[in-house]
């Protein structure tokens, strides 16, 4: 359908005035309709009819309906590719990730739904993953760590039945080992050492890591309101020595 | 072939004389039935528009309750009854209650009028087409104080648009009825249905009457405050326009009432343009009439009507709403000109004669 | 007896609402309940005239004066005032212009229904129930025909078209500077 065919038909072109903008609109301005006043009726016309068509076209086709009949189909659901349900990581035929911890995805997302910790003590690598928390609670499904990911490590997927009844159920761990990535891995020859390398990872397990991290926030809170109150009490010890002079000082003068 | 048209009213007066009980009980009776029918047709037509609507868009609709959701109305119509029914605390309550009952009346008071076929119309009145525009014009009223007296910004634009509006495209509406008038030379309906005896308004006239059936069209969905022409309602502007305060109950007259002037547009469109029960006759071609006179008329008056409002019904799910200064552009600088040139024309034809199987 | 009694029962029935709505439109204090009540006097006249045989100015009543005159007026009162109006003592002035003027109606009309050639004049001069000879009427040069005051209320109606038309438009200064400016 041409952009013409869609106009309203006494939609005239609109004065000259709201076009005189200097020299910024020259040429033919390719919005504003020249078939007149009567040829635009015709025109706009034509237009309710071609608009009728495509929509009695849906009507008489049952075949574009796209509605799901939900909980009866359930076996037999199709959804669309790009639908986003859940985040997802993606591992490879051996169960391999290629997340390096660049944290590029935590920074990305606008409202902190990613945390990721990396190993207190790596076994092969520098930097290993130890869990990426993703919070399904407070994502809104942007879809921006997805794009942002230099390694294509994630993905959304098409599994919504993901309500709970505890939300703190809500927050996944994505990754199925804590571990180096993928090309560490495949480096090392021998199956055993890499199975050592790899620690399993439940993917309910994200809430320990938070609430893990909350504790931590709180103790550095604590911590730094007592810095702060060590700091005040020393900024008024200094001042109240020198508003009142020492002793030593009167006697001598 | 002659048609005896028998209303009901000329029956109840027939029982008056020698037993006033039974023509009592004949009131009331047509009472029960239009109210019954109104009730069932509001119902059907809420199924029928929600059905419609989801396939235009690539849905389903409603599924779930009954086979392929048939008796989601009922169900809605029962919520809607169980419903608290609010007044605001600063609405003028009188005339809040008063308002849905004045749009109801209108359409109800138009339905008695309907000629749905030879034996089954309430009342025909001799100035039948004079009564429908007088009386459904009670229906702007209601709306008018329905967005007053709920004391709420919304309800009150939705108000003044819809007044605006009702009164603006009633001119185009009254000239497209006056071009089938100037035709059948009757303002009875009964009389309107029966002078398309030898062929329907909308294509004796040499074009006359298309251009009338698309202006009265046009300003009937604009009457009916139906997409595209609902401004007064607009959901994404106003909330929901001048019911915006109404629950329950009375919510739920304001709503049967819209939907069925969506009833009352198209049957009288159908009336007027198509025949209204009048089989599809040309001239005097006894083999095609006779065979036509094979469906009943009240078939064919049910048939048009269904058309209509099924045009109705594509049209809003097709046509994007206009803004307010389209709307008013519409009326008085393209549709008004045009009435009143057809109106001319149509004068032309019937004093000289110039028509399809003049009499 | 039955169907000679029901007219009368009918008539007072309207004219206890018209007076009753009437009083009501004067003495109420909210402006658009006196609007209702207005129109429920206009419709009871509607009624009255179908008690008198003749529907076609009932509908013409209702068409006009309820579906035109009262609207038109709710719709200026929506478009004017914000609150209701509370007028409980006009000024004394007020009080005694509007006593003179409806003495003066009262009287008009008394002289008027009194006279003895007013009364006989408009049964026989339309026919009742007929929409054509009423047209006919209307447009009828001759002896009894109503073609002059056709004419000069059509007329009254341009002239009213027309004010409506300059008091709607811009003042032409205003329309060049719009113009100018662009």
């Amino acid at each position: 359908m041409s952009d013409e065919s869609i106009a309203v038909p006494e939609l005239s072109p609109p004065p000259e005035k709201h076009v005189g903008t200097g020299g910024a609109l020259a040429g033919p301005v390719p919005w504003i309709d020249k078939s007149g006043a009567v040829g635009g009726v015709f025109k706009g016309i034509r237009s309710l009819f071609t608009g009728m068509k495509i929509t009695v076209g849906y009507l008489m086709r049952p075949s574009t309906v796209v509605t799901q009949q939900y909980p009866e189909n359930r076996e037999t659901l199709k959804l669309p590719d790009r639908f986003r349900a859940q985040l997802a990581f993606n591992h490879d035929a051996n169960g391999y990730h290629k997340c390096t911890m660049c944290r590029i995805c935590e920074e990305a997302c606008p409202n902190v739904s990613i945390i990721i910790t990396g190993r207190e003590k790596p076994a092969v690598s520098k930097k290993e993953l130890d869990s990426f928390v993703w919070r399904l609670d407070s994502c809104t499904f942007c879809n921006t760590c997805v794009i942002v990911c230099p390694f294509g490590v994630l993905r959304f997927d098409g599994t919504f039945e993901s309500s709970v009844y505890d939300r703190r159920l809500l927050a996944y761990t994505l990754n199925e080992y804590a571990g180096p990535v993928a090309s560490v891995l495949e480096k090392i020859e021998d199956p055993d050492a890499r199975k050592a390398a790899m620690e399993p990872r439940d993917p309910y397990g994200g809430h320990a890591v938070i609430e893990a991290l909350i504790v931590k926030q709180k103790a550095k809170k604590v911590a730094e309101k007592a810095a702060r109150e060590a700091a005040r009490v020393a900024r008024v010890a200094a001042k109240l020595a020198a508003a009142v002079p020492p002793p030593e000082a009167e006697n001598a003068g | 072939m002659s048609w005896q048209v028998k209303t009901i009213a000329q029956r109840t007066g027939d029982l008056l004389p020698g037993s006033p009980w039974t023509a009592a009980l004949y009131v009331l009776l047509t009472i029960l039935a239009v109210t019954a029918f109104v009730t069932v047709a509001g119902l059907v037509l809420i199924y029928a528009e929600r059905k419609i609507a989801a396939h235009f868009q690539c849905r389903v609709g409603p599924m779930r309750v009954g086979w392929h959701g048939v008796l989601q109305s009922i169900a809605d119509a029962i919520k809607l009854l169980m419903k608290e029914d609010i007044v605001p605390r600063d609405a003028d309550a009188l005339l809040h209650i008063l308002a849905p009952v004045l749009s109801f009346a209108g359409m109800l008071l138009v339905m008695i009028a309907l000629p749905m076929s030879p034996s089954l119309q309430v009342a025909d009145m001799n100035i039948g087409v004079l009564y429908v525009t007088a009386v459904s014009g009670l229906g702007v009223l209601g709306i008018l104080l329905g967005g007053w007296s709920s004391n709420n910004k919304w309800s009150l634009l939705g108000a003044m648009r819809a007044g605006a509006q009702i009164i603006s495209y009633e001119v185009s509406a009254t000239l497209a009825l006056l071009v089938v008038v100037l035709f059948a030379g009757t303002l009875q309906l009964s009389g309107i249905v029966q002078s398309q005896d030898t062929g329907w308004w909308i294509w004796r006239a040499h074009g006359c009457g298309l251009v009338a059936f698309a202006i009265f069209m046009i300003a009937g969905t604009a009457e009916i405050n139906r997409t595209p022409f609902d401004l007064a309602e607009g959901e994404s502007e106003l909330t929901a326009g001048f019911h915006t305060e109404y629950s329950g109950l009375r919510f739920s007259f304001f709503f049967l009432s819209e939907f069925l002037n969506m009833f009352v547009l198209a049957a009288m469109a159908s009336t007027l343009f198509l025949g209204g029960w009048m089989p599809l006759h040309i001239g005097h071609f006894a083999a095609l009439n006779g065979v036509m006179d094979l469906l009943p008329p009240g078939l064919w008056f049910a048939l048009k009507t269904t058309a209509i409002i099924f045009l109705i019904m594509w049209f809003r799910w097709t046509f994007p709403r206009l803004r307010v200064d389209q709307l008013m552009r519409l009326e008085w600088k393209i549709l008004l000109p045009i009435g009143f040139v057809n109106l001319f024309v149509s004068a032309a034809c019937v004093v000289t004669g110039f028509y399809f199987f003049a009499r | 007896m039955l169907a000679n009694a029901l007219p009368t029962l009918v008539f007072y029935l309207l004219a206890a609402i018209s007076l009753t709505l009437a009083w009501s439109v004067v003495t109420g204090r909210r402006i658009l309940r006196a609007a209702v009540s207005l129109m429920g006097v206009l419709a009871a006249s509607a009624g009255l005239y179908l008690l008198l045989d003749s529907p076609f100015l009932a509908g013409v009543q209702v068409l006009v004066y309820v579906g035109g005159i009262v609207v038109l007026l709710v719709f200026a009162v929506m478009l004017t005032r914000t609150t209701e109006l509370l007028e409980d003592h006009p000024s004394r002035h007020r009080q005694v212009i509007g006593g003179a003027v409806a003495l003066a109606f009262f009287g008009l009309s008394y002289c008027m229904m009194t006279a003895p050639a007013f009364a006989n004049r408009a049964l026989t001069a339309l026919p009742k129930n007929d929409v054509a000879a009423i047209g006919r009427a209307l447009l009828d040069t001759g002896e009894n025909g109503y073609a002059l005051p056709f004419e000069v209320v059509s007329l009254l109606l341009l002239a009213a078209m027309i004010g409506g038309i300059v008091i709607a438009r811009k003042p032409a200064a205003l329309v060049k500077s719009e113009a100018h400016h662009g």
